[in-house]
């Protein structure tokens, strides 16, 4: 069962398990045994001190009453009773046991030995007794060898008195002997049925070995042990009550001083939960308490008054802490907002030149505010800056770096024009003129021309760039690396060329992306990269790009990633001309794609026969797509055409998903036949092949791929 | 695509409009057929023919083979590129041709 907690209890459960209840009840019982103990002492002692008194009592009243009487007398008495006891005693032992006939007779015979002078001393005796109050005087001879007292002389008148010669044995069952010396002691406290509770003292008058002549007294303890347990009932219910009285007040004392003191501060610490809990903010609860009792307590109230306030005074500045905090995460927002906004994040970035260039970015920070950036924009007309960087650090400090390092950048872009190299060291310069934070960027900046495709490069310690080549694969172009820009004085970088053709790519990243890792610690490195890129060259920049970042997270799963990743694609189109269009391969698309290519070529005024030519290869080539490729269901198929400037050319490419199948390995048509042995089969082909410069097949990805060529002669 | 016929005597001339492909070449096909049967020549005027593929040279191929044992055929008025597929193909040498 549990026990409940004591601010739960009902009024009575607490009267029981208060601590002044507990105190009460403990105390009170303590001091009740201990008043007990101290009776049972004190009574004990006084007792004894008693029983002392009056064995002297009954002792010198024995010699005095001895003193008073006439003694020749009483001796003569005694030997008399003690010559007849013995002859009683001799027929006892004749006869083997007397009869109550024999000792009446005894006795009579011994009672005729009261005279005149006997009474007299008996009075004498009886006055004695009176005034010296004791309970009674006798005169008695102890027979040791039969234990027996033989009275002779007894101070009490009544009935009850001792007649001479009467005898009985001392020490019997009836007898209780408190307190003894020895056989026959000196004084004996006993009881006995007949004589109820009493000290007893003797005088002895004459010794033998076998008898003793004695003057007894008696003193009744019977009275005297009344009063004295009156007197102790009477003292153990005062202080009982003494200390019940006392235990009380000492409780209420302890009450008042301790116990409610303990109940306020409980009763406040309450309070100031609940208060705090509500949103209250009052430093009242423990200082309004008033508890002075110059002790613990007050010092614990002392105590909790300041950790109030000190929790008060925290809890504020906490308070003014959060508020700052949220200040600064709005700040971060907003940084984080105006960060996003100088990136080029609205694609396609140059809407005029999507024929030209097909160029794509990325960025996933790690932190909220990233170090790594990314930009492209035109330096004239004729020529496009593409630029991604890396920031030697993250969050705010990594930020406002790569702020002035991309604000540094395009002014000297745009200041000193087409050489990269010369643009990084200015930028490195100004850099490194006030670099108190030893911050450093690595860049990797091109400048195309966007008519000739011609592009210069400069890498300023940044990741190997990956170049494709219109319908090949993406490889890794190791170019010399400069230094990181901001890290020295004078550093110098050199410019190197790529020349873009029509359909190649140029893919820049940041160190993030092969250095992402996994769970497992492994990194996904740049063979990966060159894996996910080669998967499919021929996608846009924007699919290119979401898949390697899906195949990135792919790889890291569940990894912290504690690196910006940052990628940004181009893919130049080389003064080519290029659309495309995706059309369900049917029949009665063709017109369509013919519609489409010849509206696309028509801004060039070919000669007539060109288009003819490129329409009569259109008609062979997709209606062969629509009949068979994805036989016997239908299925889209796409026609790009790319018009190339130099030579002038027109390239047509038709790509389907369908199943396998290079037109190119049927055998020629013999064309030498005579009508009727003519075939048209393989015919549509063949004239496409003699129509067209070139044609090529490739099964890639699932696809075919059917290329075109019709140079244009001058 | 677009045919006119005009009858002189036995002699049929079907004067075709526009491209000869895959489309078109089955109607172009089945109009010219269905006027044949009683002509003895045919006169094929490609003078408005754009260019032709392989789907209209199976028609050619099958007009031919049809009026040969009749008059035979004859395609007049081609252009550069229906000319130069039929070279190509080697049609130049099985039809009969008139440049202009």
């Amino acid at each position: 069962m549990a026990q409940k907690n004591y601010s739960e209890m009902t009024f009575f459960q607490r009267m029981r398990y208060s601590l002044g209840a507990k105190m009460f009840r403990r105390i009170f019982l303590f001091s009740a045994l201990l008043s007990l103990f101290a009776m049972g002492i004190a009574f004990a002692l006084h007792m004894q001190n008693i029983i002392d008194q009056y064995a002297k009592l009954t002792n010198s009243s024995a010699s005095q009453a001895w003193m008073m009487v006439d003694q020749e007398k009483v001796i003569g008495y005694m030997d008399r009773v003690f010559q007849a006891y013995k002859e009683q005693g001799q027929n006892r032992s004749a006869e083997n046991g007397n009869t109550l006939v024999d000792y009446m007779e005894y006795i009579s015979a011994t009672c005729k030995l009261r005279d005149e002078e006997y009474f007299a001393l008996q009075d004498e005796l009886d006055k004695f007794c009176s005034y010296s109050e004791v309970y009674s005087v006798y005169i008695a001879i102890y027979d040791k060898d039969a234990n027996h007292i033989v009275y002779v002389l007894d101070s009490d008148k009544s009935g009850a008195g001792m007649m001479p010669g009467a005898y009985a044995i001392f020490q019997n069952e009836d007898i209780d002997i408190f307190e003894a010396t020895d056989d026959m002691p000196e004084y004996m406290l006993l009881r006995s049925d007949l004589f109820g509770l009493v000290c007893a003292s003797r005088y002895v008058i004459r010794s033998t070995d076998n008898y003793e002549y004695a003057v007894f007294c008696d003193v009744d303890m019977r009275r005297i042990l009344t009063v004295s347990a009156q007197f102790l009932i009477a003292f153990v219910l005062i202080l009982m009550t003494v200390s019940f009285v006392m235990t009380m007040a000492f409780v209420l004392y302890i009450n008042r001083k301790v116990t409610s003191p303990i109940n306020r501060l409980a009763q406040a610490a309450g309070g100031y939960s609940r208060d705090k809990e509500s949103g209250t903010l009052e430093n009242v609860h423990f200082r309004n308490l008033g508890i002075h009792t110059m002790d613990e307590i007050e010092n614990l109230s002392n105590v909790l008054e300041e950790m109030e306030t000190d929790i008060s005074e925290y809890y504020e500045n906490m308070l003014k802490a959060e508020i700052e905090k949220e200040h600064l995460n709005s700040e971060m927002e907003i940084a984080e907002r105006i960060q996003n906004g100088t990136l080029p994040s609205v694609f396609p970035p140059f809407p005029d030149l999507t024929d030209l260039i097909d160029i794509y970015a990325l960025m996933d920070p790690a932190k909220e505010v990233g170090g790594d950036f990314y930009d492209f924009f035109k330096i004239d007309d004729e020529h496009l800056a593409v630029l991604i960087a890396d920031v030697s650090g993250k969050g705010i400090p990594g930020a406002l770096f790569m702020m002035v390092s991309k604000m540094m950048i395009f002014n000297n872009a745009k200041m000193i024009g087409n050489d990269p190299a010369r643009i990084l060291e200015a930028v490195n310069d100004s850099i490194m003129e006030n670099n108190k934070a030893e911050m450093f960027v690595t860049v990797w900046l091109g400048i195309l021309e966007l008519s000739s495709g011609h592009m210069i490069c400069t890498n300023a310690g940044h990741e190997y760039p990956f170049i494709q080549r219109a319908g090949g694969q993406f490889e890794i172009l190791k170019d010399k690396h400069g230094f990181v820009v901001g890290g020295m004085d004078n550093v110098h970088y050199k410019n190197y060329e790529i020349d873009l053709n029509a359909g190649d790519c140029v893919f820049v990243y940041t160190d993030g992306a092969p250095e992402a890792n996994n769970t497992e610690g492994k990194m996904f490195g740049t063979e990966r990269i060159s894996e996910v890129l080669n998967k499919d060259p021929e996608r846009s920049m924007n699919d290119l790009l979401k898949d390697m970042k899906e195949s990135i997270f792919a790889f890291t799963k569940d990894a912290v990633q504690f690196d910006d990743i940052t990628m940004v694609g181009l893919r130049y189109f080389g003064g080519s001309d290029m659309k495309e269009m995706t059309i369900t391969a049917t029949l009665d698309n063709i017109p369509a794609v013919t519609d489409f290519v010849d509206e696309k070529l028509g801004k060039y005024s070919f000669p007539n026969k060109v288009i003819a030519q490129i329409n009569i290869a259109i008609d062979e080539l997709f209606s062969n797509i629509a009949r068979y490729a994805y036989y016997p269901d239908v299925g889209p198929a796409t026609v790009r055409v790319e018009v190339e400037k130099d030579p002038p050319a027109v390239v047509i490419t038709f790509i389907d998903k369908g199943q396998p199948y290079d037109p190119l390995s049927s055998k020629e048509p013999d064309v030498s036949l005579s009508a009727e042995e003519r075939k048209i089969g393989g015919l549509g082909i063949f004239m496409v092949r003699k129509l067209m410069d070139d044609i090529s097949y490739e099964y890639r990805d699932g696809k075919n791929i059917l290329r075109i060529k019709h140079i244009l002669k001058r | 695509m677009n045919i006119e016929f005009k009858r002189e005597g036995s002699t049929l001339t079907a004067m075709i409009e526009g491209r000869i492909d895959t489309n078109s070449a089955p109607e172009t096909e089945e109009k010219i057929m269905n006027e044949i049967k009683d002509a003895d020549n045919l006169i094929l005027d490609f003078a408005g023919v754009e260019y032709i593929s392989s789907a209209g040279l199976r028609v050619l191929l099958l007009l031919h083979k049809t009026m040969l044992p009749k008059g035979g055929m004859k395609v007049i008025h081609i252009n550069e590129t229906v000319q130069e597929v039929l070279d190509i193909t080697g049609f130049a040498d099985i039809l009969s041709l008139d440049e202009r």
